[in-house]
C-alpha cells in the first residue's frame, strides 16, 4: 500500500508518461508520424481532470494509485511477464466454446499470434506493421478523449484490424479476448471495418488475472460502409484492482446498423466511453448497457449519439445494479444536428440501488438542432420493489431466492439480447457475483428458460 | 383440529405520521371442509386480515395470536407460511417481466415440496402435470411461455392466481376479490377452479364485495366485518340480504 499523497501520486503518474513516452523509438514505427502527433499532444496537454465536464464524477485518485508499480526510475515499463502454460490455460478458462475457432488473443494490449486461433478466410486480420496505411491514417484525432487516443497511439506495439469485405456475411462470431496481468498500463486498439453489404458478429472479453492492479486504456473504432450489419459484445471482466478507460466509436454510413451491448463487472474503476456517429441516412444503432459494482467500486458510463443525417433511429438502453458503497455514473447524450431531420432516438438509463449508500448520478440530455424529430429520454433511480418481493415470498420463495428472482428480472432486458448462450450464462454468472447472491439454483432455474422450451417442444412433437 | 383459528387478533400499519389501527380484535376460526366469505364496506380491513395471515411486513401485529394446523402461524415468515400451505389470491397480482410463468410455476411447486422433504418435480413431468390444470380453467399453454403477469389482462392475472392456486394445493385458501373486474364468463371460469380445489380437507376464505361469486362457490358462513372486527356471522342467506339491504342493514 502506497503512503504516497495523491499528489505525489498525480505527478509521478505524469511524469512517468512523460518519460517514457520519450524513451519510445519513433523511428523505427511503422506509424512514425501518428506516434510524433500524439507524442507533441502529451508534450503539450495534460491528463484529463475534473474541469473536463465528462470526467466530472471521475475519481483520480484509483488510477494515480494503480500507477506506482508500472513506472520505475530506469526501466519504462516493469510488468511482469506471463508464463505460456498459464496463458494457455486462461484462454482455455474464457474462451466461448460456440465459436473457439475464431478466436483472437491479446495480451497486455499485444496481438499473440501463437495463442489465438483463427482461419476464418472471410476475415482479413492484420497487426499494424504489414498494414500500417490502413485505417489509423484515416483517423482523425477527434474521435473520443484526445488525450488517451494520443497515449494509445504513442504505445501501441501492434493493434489490430478485423475487415469483413463486401458483401460478405459473417455466420461466426469472432471473439476477441484481451489478458491483463499485475502491473501492466495496456494500450488496447482494435479497428473493425464493415465493407459494403457485409455483416459480422464480433465479441470482446476483458479478462484480467485476479486481483491484479493495472490500468487498461483501450480503443476499438468501428466502421460500418452502407448497408452493413454489425453485432457487438463487449463484456468488461477485469481484474477487481484494475482501472480501465474504455472508449468505443462507431462510424454509421447510409443504411447500416450497429448492434452493441455492453457489460461492466470488473475493475475497481471503469470508464466506458462511447461515441457514435450516425453519417448516412437511415443508419440505426441499438445500444445497450449492464454495469453491476458493489464493494466501493466505480463505473461511468459516458455515451454520446450524433445523429448527423436524416432518418436515422437510434435507442440507448442503460441498466446499472449498484450496492454496498459502490458508484455509478450515466452521462448519456443524443446530438441532433440541423440537418438530421425525421431522427427517432430514444434514451433510457434504470438503476437499481441495493444500499443505503449505493449511489449513482444519472445525467440523460438531449441536444435538438432539427426541427421534426422524435426524441425521448429518461432515467430512473430505484430499489426492489417491496410488493414484488412479498408476492414471490407469498409463493414460497425464500427472501434471498425472491430477491435474486427481481434482480435477474431487472437485468433480463439486457442479458436476453446476447446471442449466444455461453456469453449469457457467462455474463449472467458474473451479474450475480457482484450482487453478493451466491443463490446459484435460482439462477441456473431461471436462466435456463430457453432450454426448458426447448425440450418442452420437442416432446410434443 | 381447525384450519385456522383467529384469536383476539389487532393489528396496525406505521406511516410517518401515524400509526392506524385496523384490525380489532377479530376472532374466526374455520375447519376443514369449510368455506367461509368475508363482506364488508370498503376500508373495514378486509384485505389487510389477507395480508396480515399471508405475512405481509407492512403491518404490525399488536395482540391475539393465530394458529395454523396448529403452529403458530405468526412465527412463520410468509415463505414458510406458503411451503406449510397458505395460500394467497392476490387482489393485484404483481407483474414480474423476465421470469417466465412456467419456470415461476415450477419453482413455487418446488420450493413446497423441498421444503416439505419431497422429491422436487423435474421438468418434463411438471408439463404434464399442469396442462391438466390449465384445461381445468380453459387457459391455453401459450399461457406458460409469457412472463409472470406481464401484459396479461385482468381476467387472466386473476386465472393465473387460481392456476397456481391448483398448482400448489394449498390447506388453504385464501382469495382476495378474486372475482372483482371478472366478466361473467372468466368468473364461471374462476369459479369452477375453485370448486375443482375445494375438497373435505381443505378451507377457503373468499373475500368479496359482490354476492355473485356466492352463487358459484357456496359459502358455508358468511360474516360482515367493519371496523375491522367481526359483526355478524351467517350463512349464504345473509349474502343475499346483504345484497338487497347494503351494510347500513346490519
Amino acid at each position: 500500500m502506497s503512503n504516497e499523497s495523491p499528489e505525489r501520486q498525480k505527478l509521478n503518474f505524469e511524469e512517468g508518461i512523460i518519460r517514457s513516452a520519450s524513451k519510445q523509438d519513433l523511428a523505427n514505427s511503422p506509424i512514425k508520424e501518428l506516434k510524433k502527433q500524439a507524442l507533441d499532444f502529451i508534450n503539450n496537454n495534460s491528463f484529463p481532470n475534473k474541469k473536463n465536464e465528462s470526467w466530472k464524477y471521475y475519481n483520480f485518485n484509483d488510477i494515480f494509485s494503480n500507477s506506482k508499480n508500472i513506472f520505475s526510475e530506469r526501466e519504462t515499463f516493469k510488468q511482469e511477464e506471463l508464463d505460456k502454460k498459464d496463458l494457455v490455460k486462461l484462454v482455455d478458462k474464457y474462451v466461448f466454446r460456440e465459436s473457439s475457432e475464431n478466436l483472437i488473443v491479446t495480451v497486455n494490449g499485444v496481438y499473440r499470434e501463437d495463442l489465438s486461433n483463427f482461419n476464418n478466410k472471410d476475415v482479413q486480420i492484420s497487426n499494424l506493421n504489414n498494414s500500417a496505411n490502413t485505417l489509423l491514417d484515416k483517423e482523425t484525432t477527434e474521435f473520443g478523449d484526445q488525450y488517451l487516443r494520443s497515449l494509445n497511439t504513442l504505445f501501441i506495439d501492434n493493434a489490430f484490424f478485423i475487415k469483413a469485405c463486401k458483401g460478405m456475411k459473417i455466420d461466426k462470431a469472432i471473439q476477441v479476448l484481451h489478458i491483463s496481468n499485475q502491473n501492466s498500463f495496456n494500450q488496447i486498439r482494435s479497428i473493425i471495418e464493415l465493407e459494403e453489404d457485409s455483416s459480422m458478429e464480433v465479441i470482446v472479453n476483458y479478462v484480467g488475472l485476479e486481483d491484479s492492479n493495472y490500468i487498461s486504456n483501450a480503443i476499438i473504432d468501428c466502421y460500418l460502409a452502407k448497408n452493413s450489419r454489425l453485432n457487438f459484445d463487449k463484456i468488461q471482466s477485469d481484474s477487481k484492482s484494475a482501472v480501465t478507460l474504455y472508449n468505443l466509436n462507431a462510424r454509421l454510413e447510409r443504411d447500416s446498423n450497429f448492434k452493441y451491448c455492453s457489460f461492466h463487472f470488473g475493475a475497481k474503476s471503469s470508464r466506458d466511453e462511447i461515441t457514435v456517429d450516425l453519417n448516412g441516412p437511415n443508419a440505426n444503432v441499438d445500444l445497450n448497457g449492464l454495469y453491476v459494482v458493489n464493494g466501493d467500486r466505480k463505473a461511468h458510463q459516458k455515451i454520446t449519439v450524433n445523429h448527423n443525417a436524416e432518418r436515422c433511429t437510434s435507442t440507448q438502453l442503460f441498466k446499472g445494479i449498484i450496492s454496498d458503497k459502490a458508484k455509478a455514473e450515466f452521462n448519456g447524450l443524443i446530438d441532433v444536428k440541423r440537418d438530421a431531420q425525421l431522427t427517432d432516438a430514444k434514451q433510457l438509463n434504470n438503476n437499481l440501488l441495493l444500499s443505503e449508500h449505493a449511489h449513482v448520478d444519472s445525467r440523460p440530455q438531449l441536444n435538438i438542432l432539427a426541427d421534426d424529430v422524435k426524441c425521448a429520454h429518461g432515467s430512473t433511480v430505484g430499489q426492489l420493489n417491496e410488493e414484488e418481493l412479498f408476492y414471490l415470498q407469498s409463493r414460497g420463495f425464500t427472501k434471498a431466492d425472491a430477491f435474486a428472482t427481481l434482480t435477474y428480472s431487472f437485468c433480463d432486458e439486457i442479458l436476453k439480447k446476447i446471442k449466444l448462450e455461453s456469453v449469457k450464462n457467462y455474463a449472467t454468472n458474473l451479474a450475480f457475483n457482484n450482487i453478493g447472491n451466491e443463490d446459484s439454483t435460482v439462477l441456473a432455474k431461471l436462466a435456463d428458460n430457453d432450454k426448458f422450451k426447448k425440450s418442452r417442444y420437442t416432446k410434443k412433437r | 383440529m381447525s384450519i385456522i383459528e383467529i384469536k383476539n387478533l389487532e393489528a396496525k400499519i406505521s406511516t410517518q405520521d401515524a400509526d392506524t389501527q385496523i384490525i380489532n380484535g377479530l376472532n374466526l376460526t374455520i375447519n376443514p371442509g369449510e368455506v367461509h366469505a368475508i363482506m364488508g364496506p370498503n376500508g373495514s380491513g378486509k384485505s389487510t386480515l389477507s395480508k396480515i395471515l399471508a405475512g405481509h411486513p407492512d403491518y404490525e401485529i399488536t395482540k391475539g395470536e393465530v394458529k395454523f394446523q396448529g403452529k403458530n402461524l405468526l412465527d412463520l415468515d410468509p415463505d414458510e407460511r406458503a411451503n406449510s400451505g397458505l395460500f394467497l389470491a392476490f387482489q393485484y397480482p404483481v407483474e414480474i417481466p423476465g421470469v417466465n410463468n412456467l419456470n415461476f410455476l415450477r419453482m413455487a411447486y418446488n420450493s413446497k415440496m423441498k421444503f416439505n422433504k419431497q422429491e422436487e418435480m423435474d421438468p418434463l413431468d411438471f408439463d404434464d402435470f399442469i396442462e391438466e390444470k390449465l384445461s381445468i380453467l380453459d387457459m391455453k399453454s401459450e399461457f406458460l411461455d409469457r412472463n409472470l403477469n406481464e401484459g396479461f389482462s385482468g381476467g387472466e392475472k386473476k386465472k393465473n392466481e387460481i392456476l397456481q392456486l391448483l398448482t400448489l394445493n394449498p390447506s388453504f385458501a385464501i382469495l382476495d376479490e378474486t372475482d372483482s373486474g371478472l366478466d361473467i364468463d372468466a368468473l364461471k371460469v374462476v369459479s369452477e377452479g375453485i370448486n375443482a380445489y375445494k375438497n373435505a380437507n381443505n378451507a377457503v376464505l373468499l373475500i368479496t364485495h359482490y354476492q355473485r361469486l356466492l352463487d358459484y362457490v357456496e359459502p358455508d358462513f358468511v360474516h360482515v366485518l367493519a371496523d375491522g372486527k367481526i359483526i355478524k356471522t351467517g350463512d349464504k342467506t345473509l349474502a343475499l340480504e346483504l345484497e338487497k339491504g347494503g351494510y347500513s342493514f346490519v
